[in-house]
């Protein structure tokens, strides 16, 4: 498994120069499993050259990047101009028989895509698997055979257990180019950029689709199975490795290591998961608030600067209010409130996938969401949920069965986010402050232990619903649960860092601003109009309070919580506007403020509940609600994911409503 | 008494010898060959990952409320003594359960067909006398 590229943010990166392929450009295939570092050869070999464009043809979720080796083009001898390699990091898979929405992307990619050369990246102690892609790979262009070259990677985790792999024996047996390497210590890299240039320069038939250049036709080929090549990558594996077991690995007992022992073992696993979970979650929210502090005043100080400019003398008063009071405040408070916990979230996450740790995370939870009918991968989903419900959802690509992949999309709005968190805190802080008055240094302690009670609360209402859903609407056989639990490497941090930035942080962000600008304007007129006497939103919430009543809350967290559609982190400063009946966002500056003004309009304890409850379960932020249509092709299954948490915050709200009457 | 020489190191359960014994009876640190796969929607799946007919595996953690499975996947030479690669795969018990296997004594690898001899000869010799396998 592992959360690939194609699983976390860009969903679609693909290569156009001016719209239209280029003709020029070669095109180079990576394929291999997962877990066996595809990701990193492919980064040592593009660097930061990655592009994103257009193919003609299918939407493929793989990164494409402009591969650094040279070659002579033969045909282009005369104008001397190197063609573009173009390198395809295509989702890793176990095999190319379509059992899940990566593999089919991949066998997708290899017959309709151009492809010139195929790198299959192998891990030397895996061979025997490794070699079963390579071989339908071979069976998939069988009739008009392309170079491949496998690459043997790990060489020195295979050292470190004395395993020895013999590349020209390799060779010789399976009859395709081998190439030994460590992506981590950077040996063989230059050899395989030689033999990628090798095979391209070979390369004499124009660059065509091959369903296109064969007779086959284009639905999906009779891919042999692992049984059917087994005895013969066994028998080949065996004649070129060899162990020269040292004294150490004689020696040594066949015990997990220490790591494994505690993360998975009976009793330990499901607390250092929750211990390390809550402890990626602490620096997120604590390592956040500085740099929110510190974007919130540079952006302000860039706001005022801005209102001075002369130019706004010479357009309408009501431009400038749009742009700067509209446009550009929720731009910059959406910016400022939700890059710095997502630019610490993510990397984290990233590092706990570079380790190691997420499928042991998936193994340990797998027990509970088998009850559910459900797979033990949703725990990640849900994980990633905690960070940012749109990136959760894109996540559920890792789950194999469509039915269960259902379950993990709409029951992902139901985890709080990271927009979410600085708001419950508030809340919870306010809650607390009321009812024990004074009690200094656990307040932060019992804030703490609240907001946990809230995610464990929001948890357990997703096995539920998980749980409700397995057994009406997306009813079915548990389908299988096999996950591969890679050893525990060391992570590339540098890499980490900027892939999980540029990938995962800024997409998210940037589909975020996208919809927040314009509903910063829309919620500028809407300030600015007014029926009668009254500014028009608070004639709107007085308008539904009897509704908002109903659940325990005043009508104006219902406006709020219905405008901040676009991001949850407007829910306050929206509710702090129509309280102060001002017409524009502002800060409500600090907790003792927020307070006051709650309790001026008639706020208890009980409307604090109410209101964290309906918070929490409401309905997906429009970043979330595209990602879900994009991931299940219908509008009929995002309604759902739109409902699913709307009924749940509506019945708990009534719920308490009712208890609060008794207490 | 009849004592039909066998690799040393080979011990197999003869106990229960008609039954065919399921992966998930195994307990953590106990190693088997795969004998047969129930064919299915994840026997394709399981051959993908490593699990197939021939293959060593070894159990190593056993989840909380004892499930799923986690197992080492051995690769090795009929041979040679030791593994030239493994990789731990993870299973619900429900799954392994669909997977027959040959207990072995430890992670010395023999081939499928020793294995299988082996144990024709051990029921073909009980028949004569009881012997004590090492």
């Amino acid at each position: 498994m592992g959360l690939t590229l194609s699983s976390a943010g860009r969903s679609a990166t693909r290569f156009a120069k001016n719209g239209q392929i280029d003709h020029e450009a070669q095109l180079v295939a990576l394929a291999g499993n997962p877990n066996v570092g595809k990701s990193s050869i492919f980064n040592a070999l593009t660097g930061l050259h990655q592009h994103t464009g257009n193919w003609t043809g299918k939407t493929v979720g793989c990164a494409v990047g402009v591969c650094k080796c040279k070659c002579k083009h033969k045909a282009q001898a005369v104008t001397d101009r190197q063609p573009t390699i173009l390198l395809a990091d295509l989702p890793g898979c176990y095999s190319l028989r379509p059992h899940s929405a990566e593999e089919n992307e991949a066998l997708d990619f290899l017959r309709t895509q151009p492809i010139d050369a195929v790198v299959v990246v192998c891990d030397a102690l895996n061979l025997e698997r490794n070699l079963l892609l390579a071989y339908q790979i071979q069976h998939i262009f069988r009739e008009l055979p392309i170079p491949m070259i496998v690459c043997v990677n790990l060489i020195d985790e295979a050292r470190k257990q004395g395993v020895e792999i013999n590349p020209e024996k390799l060779s010789e047996m399976t009859g395709f180019t081998v190439v030994t390497t460590s992506a981590k210590s950077g040996i063989g890299l230059d050899c395989l950029r030689t033999e990628i240039a090798g095979a391209v320069d070979r390369v004499s038939v124009p660059n065509l689709p091959l369903c296109k250049r064969s007779e086959q036709p284009c639905d999906v080929p009779d891919i042999p199975s692992a049984a059917d090549f087994l005895s013969v990558t066994r028998q080949i594996v065996a004649e070129a490795t060899f162990n020269s077991p040292s004294e150490k690995n004689a020696k040594r007992k066949h015990r997990l290591p220490l790591a494994d022992r505690v993360c998975m073992g009976r009793y330990t696993a499901i607390p250092i998961a929750l211990v390390f979970l809550s402890l990626v979650f602490w620096l997120t929210i604590v390592g956040a608030n500085y740099p929110s502090a510190w974007l919130s005043s540079l952006f302000w100080r860039l706001g005022e600067w801005l209102a001075s400019r002369l130019i706004w003398s010479w357009v309408p008063w009501w431009v400038k209010g749009f742009l700067l009071d509209g446009v550009y405040r929720t731009l910059t408070w959406v910016v400022s409130v939700m890059l710095p916990p997502m630019a610490i979230f993510f990397p984290l996450y990233t590092l706990l996938e570079d380790v190691g740790f997420l499928p042991r995370i998936a193994f340990n939870f797998d027990r509970c969401f088998r009850a559910c009918n459900a797979c033990g991968k949703q725990s990640l989903t849900m994980c990633m949920g905690f960070g940012c419900n749109a990136a959760g959802v894109t996540a559920c690509r890792i789950i194999d069965s469509p039915r269960e992949r259902m379950i993990a999309v709409l029951t992902n709005s139901l985890v709080p986010c990271n927009g979410k968190f600085p708001t419950i805190l508030a809340m919870v802080t306010i809650l607390l402050a009321s009812t024990f008055a004074g009690k200094g240094a656990w307040a932060e302690v019992i804030s703490a232990l609240a907001v946990t009670a809230c995610i464990l609360v929001s948890v357990g209402i997703t096995f539920i619903v998980s749980k409700i859903l397995s057994v009406t609407l997306l009813k079915g056989q548990p389908g299988g649960f096999i996950l591969e639990l890679p050893p525990y490497r060391v992570p590339h941090v540098g890499q980490v860092l900027v892939r999980s930035m540029l990938d995962r942080t800024l997409y998210v962000l940037g589909r975020a601003v996208a919809v927040a600008a314009p509903a910063g304007g829309i919620l500028w007129i809407c300030g600015q109009m007014s029926v009668g006497d009254a500014n028009l939103l608070v004639w709107l919430s007085q308008l539904i309070h009897p509704i908002g009543e109903l659940l325990g809350v005043s009508g104006a967290v219902l406006m709020a919580l219905v405008l901040a559609a676009p991001a949850n982190e407007l829910v306050l400063p929206i509710l702090w506007m129509i309280y102060s009946a001002g017409g524009t966002l502002t800060d409500y500056g600090s907790i003792g403020a927020l307070s006051a003004q709650l309790t001026a309009h008639g706020w208890t304890w009980q409307s604090v509940v109410c209101f964290l409850i309906l918070f929490i379960f409401h309905a997906p932020c429009t970043t979330t609600l595209l990602t879900v249509k994009k991931e299940t092709g219908s509008w009929g299954w995002t309604g759902l994911a739109v409902m699913i948490p709307i009924a749940v915050g509506l019945l708990l709200c009534i719920i308490l409503k009712t208890v609060f009457v008794f207490i | 008494m009849n004592i039909r020489p066998v690799i040393p190191s080979l011990a197999i359960d003869t106990s229960d010898s008609s039954i065919p014994r399921t992966l998930d009876e195994l307990l953590p640190g106990q190693c088997a060959r795969i004998t047969a796969i129930e064919p299915g929607e994840l026997a394709d799946r399981m051959c993908d990952l490593g699990f197939s007919v021939g293959t060593a595996v070894r159990c190593e953690m056993i989840g909380f409320l004892g499930d799923p499975m986690a197992f080492h996947v051995l690769h090795g030479h009929s041979d040679r003594e030791s593994c030239i690669g493994q990789s731990m795969i993870a299973l619900r018990k429900k799954d392994a359960q669909s997977i027959q296997m040959i207990q072995s004594k430890d992670s010395i690898l023999v081939s499928v067909k020793d294995a299988v001899a082996d144990l024709t000869a051990c029921r073909q010799s009980d028949t004569e006398s009881r012997a004590v396998w090492d």
